[in-house]
């Protein structure tokens, strides 16, 4: 299971990097994406839209089941990964890679409300 | 979790399904069988329905990729609202399963159940916006006499907003769940979850 040390987890299975620009990159982990088995379909936030924390962002979806992918943080949507609508199960091949959504937070990101990696691991153990 | 719906027979619960013919046997099977149940869906090896499919693996292999590019492809029709346009079609041809499955599956992605109590309770007056009345109105004309679909069908989906690609993906949508639910009411039936 790939666990990245570099990134802040939630615990609703979403990953965030911080930029050097101030700006959030989200997706989801590897356990995530391994839960919901191959992906057939992604939905993406609006870029310009504004999100509180905890909303709905996006949706990922399997045969099995579908997902919904959570704002971390109160933020702007300033990007999305446009690939994963043609190709989503590229998300299954590299999730760490293929990140959802980009978020400008609307305060400065305080990684001490997310889980490291280890506390992560625990979590999924 | 989300409320239980049951009305007119159909419900929203989480139903397996049963097949009234044998199934293959997985160790029983050849390579090419367990290809397409793993291609299929993540839960095929121990579902009766992938399993029975699973005797001709090619059937199976076109199935599903009809069934992805349908339900799936980018662009055109929500999701949400391809599966309302296959919930409907389930409704109609009396697919309890089905109904189940794309009840479930509109209620993740749209976020609500409205139009799924309404859906159970009478289809045909179904929609909780013109543009839904619309596409149930469609779905049931399409299940029930699809030699009477004609322009001014179309044109009554035009008028509350639909464009040409979310119409064709709702005819799409109503097709292949006119064959599944054919195959699943012919082929076994519905169990319930226990109740106390």
């Amino acid at each position: 299971m790939l666990l990245p040390d570099d990134l802040a987890y939630a615990d609703t299975h979403e990953w965030i990097r911080l930029e050097d620009d101030g700006t959030l990159t989200i997706g989801i982990t590897d356990f995530g994406q391994e839960q919901l088995g191959p992906l057939v379909y992604v939905q993406t936030p609006a870029v310009g839209s504004l999100l509180q924390r905890g909303t709905d962002a996006g949706v990922v979806e399997s045969n099995k089941t579908a997902s919904d992918v959570h704002a971390p943080v109160d933020g702007e949507v300033v990007a999305v990964n446009t690939l994963l609508s043609e190709t989503p199960q590229a998300l299954n091949a590299a999730p760490y890679t293929q990140w959802i959504f980009q978020l400008r937070p609307a305060a400065p990101f305080d990684a001490a409300m997310f889980l490291n990696a280890e506390a992560y691991a625990s979590l999924i153990a | 979790m989300s409320t239980i719906i049951a009305s007119h027979g159909f419900t929203n619960a989480s139903l397996e399904w049963e097949a009234w013919l044998d199934v293959i046997d997985l160790e029983q099977a050849s390579a090419d069988q367990i290809t397409v149940l793993e291609e299929s869906n993540p839960k095929a090896k121990t579902s009766d329905y992938y399993l029975f499919l699973a005797h001709q693996p090619a059937i199976l292999r076109q199935r599903s990729a009809a069934f992805n590019a349908i339900m799936y492809a980018p662009g055109g029709m929500s999701r949400a609202e391809r599966e309302l346009g296959s919930l409907v079609v389930s409704r109609i041809n009396g697919c309890v399963y089905c109904a189940s499955v794309h009840a479930q599956r509109f209620e993740q992605l749209a976020k609500r159940n409205d139009v799924v109590r309404q859906v159970f309770e009478d289809p045909y007056s179904a929609g909780t916006n013109a543009r839904e009345q619309a596409i149930a109105q469609f779905s049931i004309a399409l299940t029930k006499a699809p030699n009477d679909i004609s322009a001014a069908s179309i044109v009554a989906l035009k008028e509350v907003g639909l464009n040409e690609l979310e119409i064709l993906d709702l005819m799409h949508s109503v097709a292949i769940f006119a064959w599944a639910n054919r195959l699943m009411l012919n082929l076994g039936e519905p169990v319930l979850p226990l109740t106390d």
